[in-house]
């Protein structure tokens, strides 16, 4: 008991620290940014300049909060799907449901000329086709073991819809369809405003409340259906329950930002090292975690240079550096 | 004194009529422009931009648009930098440039652009796109150009015109790229559709240590050049899809069998050694446009004839005059180069034989 209440008040003290650097961040971010000082600015001087005021209200505050949505609901999905899949290499990328919202969101522009609804519809229905199709050929693969086979039709899932992204490029308007679908390539931000904020708002934070609210099943629908029924779950609809929820999230955040690499693989594994394995543990902490890796990654992107970097570039440049360092620096033996 | 005190009250409002009208007349009559811009917008501008950024695509190709006008070259704040140098151009008829202008790196977006403070920012395009929307919230105005079409580049000198307060020079830069477009209009005039020859226009571009062979896209100038030159480009034949420059190989190439091949050189390949490759090539040398010795290299100076620079009047009248001599016995390119540097950047002549000249790696005539 003593041992558990020291877990458990590590824990509240991991989450009350991932919070606190969440906030401060988010407040520092309103500051730091190209105008009106490369860099990090005072208070006084963004309100006594008028256009750091426009700037700030009209684009740096929704680029903020779309940056912590797309960090908490990419890393939550990747959080859900590690574990429901018994898969530490998985994610929205790797089980083609971010390849799939990109492929949509693509289509909708192709086709209906880009108006938002259908963006967001055609990214929601086809990151759950992607979402369905690596499922189905991994249980149809009649070799390997269970993550292999997850792995293999991720892949195929993923490259199919990369290859149709493709496509869609290579068939639009360089004028007026192109332009669109290349962002989707670069994947960033820098475009975020309220109406795209609103747009999301709905879709992720009831997604996220639905993987936060039954983060605890995820340790049972983890188990095999028949140890996962023993124990009082419904195995199958709360999977399905839990799937949508993380591909609803994963959709909905990709349709504005584009494909972002690496976060939902990256994160859920350091919030695991920190919080340890227990789902009702890591989701959360994956989330803030999240929230925090991408909001830092691009307040880097918009003001590092006098140009907007990919994001993606630097989620997976920092990310896969931050993951090396935690990896080595894991010592052999059990954790409690 | 009743009736001088009558005569001052009655007096009053023509007082006050006549101030308001010597106001008018001294007022600056530069105050606010509105123009309608080539994505169909109205924007409105509350004084003339004095600080201009050119951004997006080529922006190399805005920034010569500026320097077509006295003001422009005062104004142009600074631009996107898409390659290790912003243009290649601008110092051989401005030598501040570049030290006087600022450069953005590759896509920058409103954080980046709105430290510069500028009263403008162009670009190109004819669909309004997320950083214009970004743009907007912030209460910068931006100015979106087409170039790509030849009606819309009347229209963007007179846009030009309008924010740089000077219709006048405008409407002279309109009246010339207009009369050579006629004077090639009219010596095609009674041209039969069967009269054109199939015309092959492919960038030839590196890729490694290889080359490829693109066409452009069907709503790009460089087909729309090639349509008012009076030829038949091949590369709107087939179902080609109509995106960007698109990789082409020998086959397709043999089943249009073209009458004549000019080959758009990317800047860092040799011309005469690509011409003389592809003559060489036993592959090409099969083509009829080859064996004809129908195969040119397009012309070149800082930048391509064939791009939506201005320079692409030069392209259409030595396109033209190269597929129709006979229609067209007087044309002289190099006087017509003289005149185009002289007119429009203020070169003269012997500038022009220094510094442009020189850049000309390929035959013209």
């Amino acid at each position: 008991m003593a041992g558990k209440g020291r877990t458990d008040g590590a824990y509240r003290r991991l989450i009350l620290v991932l919070a606190v650097c969440l906030l401060v961040l988010t407040l520092f971010s309103i500051f730091i940014g190209r105008y009106p000082r490369a860099g990090l600015s005072s208070p006084r001087d963004v309100l006594g300049d008028d256009l750091a005021i426009r700037l700030v209200g009209s684009l740096r505050l929704p680029r903020i909060i779309a940056a912590c949505l797309l960090g908490a609901a990419l890393s939550a999905a990747g959080a859900v799907f590690q574990t429901l899949f018994r898969n530490p290499l998985v994610d929205s990328g790797f089980l083609g449901v971010s390849q799939g919202a990109a492929f949509g969101a693509s289509l909708a522009i192709v086709l209906f000329g880009g108006a938002a609804a259908s963006v967001q519809l055609g990214a929601a229905v086809f990151s759950l086709v992607g979402l369905a199709g690596s499922y189905i050929i991994s249980r149809r693969i009649r070799f390997g073991g269970s993550i292999l086979r997850l792995v293999l039709s991720g892949i195929i899932v993923a490259s199919l819809f990369s290859a149709g992204t493709g496509i869609l490029k290579y068939l639009a308007d360089p004028n007026k369809q192109l332009p669109d679908l290349t962002f989707w390539m670069l994947g960033g931000l820098w475009s975020s405003a309220w109406p795209d904020v609103i747009q999301i708002l709905p879709v992720t934070l009831i997604a996220l409340a639905v993987i936060y609210l039954m983060r605890w099943r995820l340790n049972l629908l983890a188990m095999r259906d028949e140890t996962a029924f023993s124990l009082g779950a419904s195995p199958r609809p709360e999977r399905l329950i839990l799937l949508l929820a993380a591909a609803a999230a994963t959709a909905a955040v990709v349709c504005k930002a584009g494909q972002v690499s690496w976060v939902g693989l990256i994160i859920p594994h350091i919030a695991r090292r920190l919080a340890g394995s227990d789902a009702q543990k890591t989701v959360p902490a994956s989330m803030l975690l999240g929230a925090f890796f991408v909001l830092a990654c691009d307040d880097i992107s918009r003001t590092l240079l006098s140009g907007e970097i990919p994001l993606g570039i630097l989620t997976s440049i920092i990310g896969t550096i931050v993951f090396l360092i935690l990896l080595m620096k894991e010592r052999p033996g059990a954790r409690r | 004194m009743r009736r001088i005190r009558h005569s001052a009250r009655a007096s009053k409002p023509g007082l006050i009529l006549f101030l308001l009208l010597s106001c008018s007349l001294f007022a600056d009559p530069a105050e606010g422009v509105t123009v309608k811009d080539a994505a169909g917008r109205t924007v409105h501008l509350g004084a003339l931009p004095k600080r201009i950024i050119a951004v997006g695509e080529g922006p190399y190709i805005l920034a010569h648009l500026m320097y077509l006008f006295p003001e422009g070259r005062e104004r142009l704040l600074g631009m996107e930098q898409r390659g290790p140098i912003a243009t290649e151009f601008i110092p051989l008829i401005d030598p501040d440039f570049p030290f006087d202008k600022k450069f953005l790196a590759m896509n920058p977006g409103p954080e980046q652009i709105a430290p510069f403070k500028p009263d403008l920012v162009i670009t190109r395009g004819t669909k309004v796109d997320a950083r214009a929307l970004a743009l907007n919230r912030i209460g910068i105005p931006i100015v979106f150009l087409d170039t790509e079409d030849f009606e819309g580049y009347a229209g963007d000198l007179r846009i030009l015109g309008q924010v740089l307060g000077n219709p006048n020079r405008a409407e002279e830069l309109v009246a010339f790229f207009r009369e050579r477009q006629e004077a090639v209009a009219r010596g095609l005039a009674d041209l039969a559709a069967s009269d054109k020859p199939r015309l092959l226009m492919a960038m030839v571009i590196p890729r490694g240590e290889r080359i490829a062979v693109q066409v452009p896209a069907r709503s790009w100038l460089q087909t729309r050049m090639a349509l008012a030159a009076g030829a038949h480009p091949v590369w709107t034949d087939t179902a080609q899809p109509v995106s960007g420059w698109t990789v082409v190989n020998l086959e397709q190439i043999a089943l249009w069998n073209p009458d004549r091949i000019d080959l758009i050189v990317w800047h860092s390949l040799e011309p005469a050694k690509i011409l003389a490759d592809f003559k060489a090539d036993p592959r090409w040398a099969a083509l009829k446009a080859v064996r004809a010795g129908e195969i040119r290299i397009f012309p070149a100076d800082a930048y391509g004839w064939d791009l939506p620079d201005p320079r692409w009047i030069l392209g259409l009248q030595w396109l033209a005059a190269g597929l129709y001599p006979k229609r067209f016995p007087g044309f002289d390119i190099d006087r017509e180069l003289e005149t185009f540097f002289g007119r429009l950047y203020g070169m003269d002549k012997a500038a022009v034989a220094s510094r442009i000249r020189p850049l000309i790696r390929m035959k013209l005539k």
